[in-house]
């Protein structure tokens, strides 16, 4: 797929800087997602992968440097707010995400809080859990289910709110090659942009278009 | 809502101290060693859900769910809802040391009632699982049963200190626990729903 | 100072408490609020952070004056047939309760912040508690940073999901939901950690009961052979 090169990145950061503990785990750190792109961040355990996406989504404060999303810059709190959604996160640990009672529901969370009716949540919902193969699910109850089940109900709790850039945080760490198939299958099909933390070869040559290694100016 | 250390009067701090101490005696002999970690969980949950809060235009309802935790626990709450005590007088000064068994009294006593006027709602004798609509009111009923009762409990202790002196602090807690009341039977109705729909045993994890 | 001598500092406080709330006379009261007093700006003085720690204290102060708040909203007034009247016995006694009410808080502010809940919990079972409840503290304090944890992760993904709470139903439903889930979460902790347990030998023991529960530790772990096969 050509990288269409948009004069507004879709993310980015400049100068990023965030201190945790009197350690700087992301220093000075610039970076821009543009349309198109699926931009995989690599780099070992603990040099800041998580840390990054979670600080992008304002979720962890900065000690310097910018962020814009979505042509926005965002400081505070009331800034990031609205853009959770139009911009979906996938945590590393399913298990935080998933809400319940059942998939189904889970997948319904994020479209109510977006204010849409019943239906048309309930809609989106199955709509997802579709694209990730998981429709048979649907009213399991989200504690029983497997760790590829897990990351793939919780893929489409986030497609189920229609974003338009995915954060995915090791989508495919601890799970065994046929669930990791089908999570990075689930990935390429959404088609959409997509900032990806992960050391899983496998994934990275299967869908990234550029990396970008932290710990490395 | 709790007591603060030096309203009650002697005799009335002595007399629920001896009470409590009997409650916390019964409910560890029922608590076997093996039960230790659960107790101990479910008793992290209630005080990690104690900070938990509704926001109401500008202020906010904290939840205290003890009668849930009753329906769970049954005696056991009293050792459990102690160490919650214990730890929020301790490091918030929320409550106090001399006035630790009043609250005690105050918290578990409503708590072990809900547990036996309810938990034939959340664990019906045949080991069905619950109807939706037992399960909701089971939970709302114990959330007025926990706060309910420990206003009554509390004016009460505050009558047999303070007598006619005591009347409008009386009332005035009894109001304030009013929307405490409101946010824990409906907090805990669809708690205990959500609970009926995703792991039934949950609800009887203690045979106390 | 910050963590050392927990269970001396513990042990005073509870004297301190059980002492202060006999005591009748206000003047001997106020003469413990002095000491009390006394005791924060002394440890705000000799601590790293003085400031802060200040700041904190006097946070724990207000939390404890919003009962003296109620109390001197009620004792001092009695309706009457000419409306609203002051009482001087109420009076009285909301200056006793306030004095007696912040000695004691004061007191136990000064000798207990800076002790953290694993802290409170070994001081509490060096005083001598009953081995069962030593226990369940411990393990309580333990499995408290876990719960914590667990329900801010919660928060954190629910917010990356564009949850805003509000005084709506929805809230409520959804905060059920959260209580539930940090429920489940404890249970199916609990029984890994009993399955650990037994892993590693232990087997409970069947006391004798008078009441006759000797069959409840075989229950416990029935039922939850009964769920394992069921989920």
């Amino acid at each position: 797929m050509p990288a269409e090169r948009e004069a507004t990145p879709l993310i980015e950061a400049r100068g990023l800087t965030v201190r945790r503990a009197g350690r700087c785990v992301i220093d000075g750190l610039d970076l821009a997602l543009h349309a198109g792109e699926r931009l995989f961040v690599v780099g070992p355990s603990g040099v800041g992968k998580s840390t990054l996406l979670l600080t992008l989504l304002g979720f962890v404060p900065t000690d310097g440097g910018c962020i814009s999303l979505l042509g926005r810059v965002c400081r505070r709190e009331a800034d990031f707010a609205p853009l959770r959604g139009p911009i979906g996160l996938l945590f590393q640990d399913a298990n935080d995400q998933l809400f319940g009672p059942t998939v189904l529901e889970d997948a319904e969370f994020g479209p109510l809080n977006q204010g849409l009716t019943a239906i048309d949540a309930r809609m989106h919902a199955e709509t997802a859990l579709a694209a990730v193969g998981i429709p048979h699910l649907a009213s399991r109850p989200v504690h029983d289910l497997s760790g590829g089940e897990q990351r793939l109900a919780a893929l489409a709790g986030v497609l189920a709110m229609h974003p338009s850039v995915l954060l995915l945080d090791e989508p495919t760490a601890s799970l065994d090659a046929e669930a990791a198939t089908r999570v990075r299958d689930a990935l390429a099909a959404t088609r959409l942009p997509m900032l990806v933390a992960s050391h899983d070869a496998a994934l990275i040559d299967a869908l990234a278009t550029r990396r970008v290694e932290l710990g490395k100016r | 809502m709790h007591l603060a250390d030096g309203v009650l009067s002697a005799p009335a701090l002595v007399a629920s101290a001896a009470l409590a101490i009997g409650g916390v005696a019964l409910g560890l002999r029922r608590l076997h060693e093996a039960q230790l970690p659960l107790a101990a969980l479910l008793g992290a949950v209630f005080f990690v859900a104690s900070t938990i809060h509704l926001p109401v235009g500008v202020g906010s309802v904290h939840l205290i769910l003890n009668g849930l935790a009753g329906l769970l626990l049954g005696w056991a709450v009293f050792p459990v809802l102690l160490v919650a005590l214990l730890l929020q007088a301790a490091l918030f000064s929320f409550g106090g040391f001399a006035v630790l068994g009043a609250n005690l009294l105050i918290m578990a006593v409503p708590a072990v009632i809900a547990h036996y006027l309810l938990r034939g709602w959340v664990a019906p004798p045949d080991g069905s699982v619950p109807a939706r609509g037992a399960a909701l009111f089971a939970g709302v009923a114990g959330g007025v049963v926990g706060i309910g009762g420990a206003a009554l409990l509390a004016g009460a202790l505050l009558a047999l200190a303070g007598g006619r002196m005591f009347a409008e602090l009386i009332a005035l807690l009894a109001l304030a626990h009013v929307p405490v009341m409101i946010a824990d039977a409906a907090i805990g109705g669809f708690t205990v729903l959500a609970l009926v729909r995703m792991m039934p045993r949950a609800l009887t994890p203690v045979r106390a | 100072m910050s963590a050392r001598w927990p269970r001396l500092r513990l042990a005073s406080t509870m004297g301190a408490s059980l002492v202060v709330s006999m005591l009748a006379d206000p003047w001997r009261v106020s003469v413990v609020v002095g000491f009390g007093v006394l005791l924060l700006l002394a440890r705000a003085l000799v601590a790293a952070h003085g400031g802060a720690l200040l700041k904190t204290m006097l946070r724990r102060l207000c939390v404890v004056n919003l009962f003296v708040a109620m109390v001197w909203l009620t004792l001092p007034w009695q309706l009457d047939a000419g409306g609203l009247v002051l009482s001087q016995a109420g009076i009285d006694l909301a200056t006793l309760i306030s004095l007696r009410t912040n000695a004691i808080g004061l007191i136990c502010i000064g000798l207990l912040t800076g002790l953290d809940a694993f802290a409170i919990a070994r001081a509490a079972a060096g005083l001598g508690l009953p081995h069962k409840l030593a226990r369940l503290m411990a393990l309580t304090v333990r499995y408290l940073g876990l719960l914590q944890d667990t329900r801010y992760r919660l928060e954190r993904a629910m917010r990356a999901r564009g949850f805003r709470p509000g005084l709506n139903r929805r809230t409520v439903v959804v905060t059920a939901q959260l209580v539930a889930l940090l429920l489940v979460h404890a249970m199916l902790r609990a029984e890994r950690v009993e399955m650990a347990m037994r892993a590693r030998g232990f087997a409970p023991r069947v006391r004798p009961e008078p009441t006759g529960d000797v069959a409840a530790p075989a229950v416990a772990s029935d039922r939850v052979e009964v769920a394992r096969e069921g989920a």
